[in-house]
């Protein structure tokens, strides 16, 4: 019993094994023949409109040749001389160069370099990254001298703040009290549940570390001239705080998720604003902000969403572009009636099992299932016996990668089985 | 009792030098990366160096990744091929003890000798770099490690489970599946960044450990 327990164990090992790698060598083999089309999305300040461009292949199989065509929602088209005329916060450095730059926009005077100025791009996470615990706490002032010059890092335990020399890996008691006492003096609770500071050095200097504390409160932590400063902060809403990342654009000191998908923008003043956004939860987007706009994007399954806002983060405009999937082909379809499932496994994702429509290997798992039923038939295995039925269910819902895994695993006969398949006349 | 040291004493036999070369590589490699830690660390200075650590996430201890793979491959060759080599194991199978007890009795001896093979290095060069590395860095590295350790214990069982089929053409089929299985082991992950695989990696390695069981079963029937 124990022995096919066991083999039945090494089975499931084998479908894994096989899942894995059967499909990627399949379409490694038999490459899709098509090409997705490639799409862009831009907010037109002239039109108040979205642009959408759109490389398009050739149909030609022999060459990936193709032209980028750009229309609007409405499917109106536009030459690219007249996008780049109406999208001009885009194309600021090609209009300066050839000398089209107008001297206003919307009515407001313009330069290429102020333009230049106020465009930002940058990266927001939904989820927290890899946190150590143990950060790198720079002086507010320490770009004036090299004595201010960070030379270790902190962590906050159950007990206090502790400050650890790098060179000696010694806790500083000293600068450790100093400042456990003044975050103490703010009402803040022992232990920190999660840090979180800019990567950009000036803005992680001059803000510090926003410190989530045991009891959820949010503080900001930073140091001038050795002296700790900490101030307690108002939270956006009653929710916890899930992530934090630092803005690159003056009017933006840091943007906030809670733990119910809600995203705001804090300003330098420290008040909040709420994105009208959908649940942002486990959603990371990329911002955007150039004279007029702060835009955001979403990205989702074959789709991404862009949200426009104004520069006092109201609403404008939003538009959802949506992406064919992969063109399929003979060899694609041919792969899903042949493969159930296949399992992959991504930095973002983990291991994940993408299932192929049940309607397409459905026939081939049953057929394969019949097959099984029969050899065991034929051989003399008993149809009641547990251990059968389970092969041939494994057949039915893994399909081949079933197949192979009792095929590399055989099942034994037992002693009346052999018997009868020995003497079938008795 | 008697019959219990004496099968220990046949597998000491065979696997007292493979396990000596194992023991050494495994040592020395580990003080080898403490070297060149402590070098850099002195070089660049303690905040640099360890700032570098955190932002990047380096692997300074990445020479090791394969080690346990080898030191596995070492004494699990050492003690199954003599074994399987005209099929010796069929005398170790008629002592007067179950073949299912003489068989773990070799698996569990090999198990105790690679960990004592890999742990006490691993000490040491926990106690080592924690002179110089805070608890913060010096638990991630021991995390990222795990996956590797547990990976060198997967592949002595996954060498027993092969070195005891009797059929070459599903020793074929068991290497190919042993080798999809321990790449999860030896995927390339950050610091820190292999905890949430660590409870996955525990039970791949402990079902390997009673692979085994099948196919000495087959082995001692002669299955083809």
């Amino acid at each position: 019993m124990l022995t096919k327990i066991i083999r039945i164990i090494a089975v499931l090992f084998a479908v894994i094994a096989a899942a894995t790698v059967l499909p990627q060598l399949y379409y490694t083999t038999f490459p899709p023949e098509g090409r997705s089309s490639h799409k862009n999305i831009c907010y037109s300040e002239i039109l108040g409109d979205f642009i959408i461009s759109e490389y398009i292949y050739s149909t030609d199989k022999k060459q990936a040749t193709g032209q980028t065509v750009c229309y609007d929602r409405h499917g109106k088209s536009y030459s690219r001389d007249s996008v780049a005329r109406l999208l001009l916060l885009d194309n600021v450095s090609q209009l300066a160069y050839e000398g089209r730059f107008p001297d206003t926009i919307c009515g407001i005077a313009v330069t290429p370099e102020l333009v230049s100025s106020e465009a930002f791009s940058q990266y927001h996470s939904a989820q927290p990254g890899l946190y150590y615990g143990l950060c790198e706490l720079r002086d507010q002032k320490s770009y004036t001298t090299r004595t201010l010059e960070p030379r270790d890092l902190f962590r906050i335990t159950p007990e206090g703040i502790q400050f650890i020399v790098c060179a000696t890996n010694q806790i500083d008691e000293e600068k450790s009290r100093l400042f456990t006492n003044c975050l103490t003096a703010a009402d803040f609770r022992f232990p920190a549940l999660r840090m979180w500071t800019s990567p950009d050095k000036n803005i992680s200097e001059a803000i510090g570390y926003y410190v989530i504390d045991s009891k959820n409160e949010l503080y900001c932590l930073s140091m001038n001239q050795s002296v700790p400063a900490v101030q307690k902060l108002e939270k956006p809403d009653s929710r916890n705080i899930r992530n934090i990342t630092f803005g690159k654009s003056p009017d933006i000191r840091a943007i906030l998720n809670t733990e119910n998908g809600n995203m705001y923008i804090q300003h330098p003043d420290q008040s909040y604003t709420r994105l009208e956004l959908p649940d942002s939860l486990r959603k990371s987007g990329r911002l955007t902000g150039n004279l007029f706009y702060r835009i955001f994007t979403l990205p989702a399954q074959n789709q991404q969403t862009t949200f426009v806002f104004d520069r006092n983060f109201r609403l404008v405009d939003s538009c959802t572009l949506y992406f064919q999937p992969q063109p399929q082909n003979t060899a694609g379809i041919f792969g899903e009636f042949l493969f159930p499932f296949h399992i992959g496994q991504t930095a973002w994702e983990g291991f994940y099992a993408d299932w192929s429509p049940v309607k397409r290997f459905l026939w081939l798992n049953l057929a394969l299932a019949g097959i099984t039923l029969f050899y065991k038939r034929r051989n003399g295995y008993r149809l009641s016996n547990p251990f059968v039925i389970t092969d041939i269910l494994f057949v039915t819902i893994f399909g081949i990668y079933g197949l192979m895994g009792i095929s590399a695993f055989p099942l034994k006969k037992s002693r009346e089985e052999i018997l009868n398949s020995q003497s079938p006349e008795l | 009792m008697k019959t219990l040291k004496h099968l220990i004493y046949k597998e000491w036999l065979k696997t007292r030098w493979f396990a000596s070369i194992a023991l050494l590589l495994n040592l020395g490699v580990l003080i080898y990366i403490f070297i060149a830690l402590r070098s850099n660390f002195l070089s660049a200075g303690g905040t640099i160096y360890l700032s570098t650590l955190m932002t990047y996430k380096t692997q300074f201890f990445s020479l090791y990744r394969y080690i346990p793979l080898g030191i596995a491959l070492l004494i699990g060759l050492s003690q199954f091929v003599p074994e399987i080599t005209d099929k010796r194991i069929k005398l170790a199978l008629h002592l007067p003890l179950h073949n299912l007890q003489i068989i773990y009795i070799m698996v569990v001896y090999g198990f105790v000798l690679l960990f004592l093979t890999m742990i006490p290095g691993i000490l040491i060069f926990t106690g080592l770099i924690s002179v110089y590395l805070p608890a913060e860095i010096t638990i991630p590295v021991l995390q990222t490690m795990s996956p590797w350790l547990l990976g060198g214990f997967c592949a002595y069982f996954l060498i027993a489970t092969i070195a005891l089929e009797p059929a070459w053409k599903f020793r074929f089929l068991y290497i190919l599946i042993s080798y999809k299985v321990l790449t999860l082991f030896f995927m390339y992950l950050s610091i820190g960044n292999a905890v949430s695989l660590l409870p996955v990696l525990c039970l791949i390695t402990g079902l390997s450990g009673i692979a085994p069981v099948y196919t000495s079963y087959r082995f001692n029937k002669g299955q083809l």
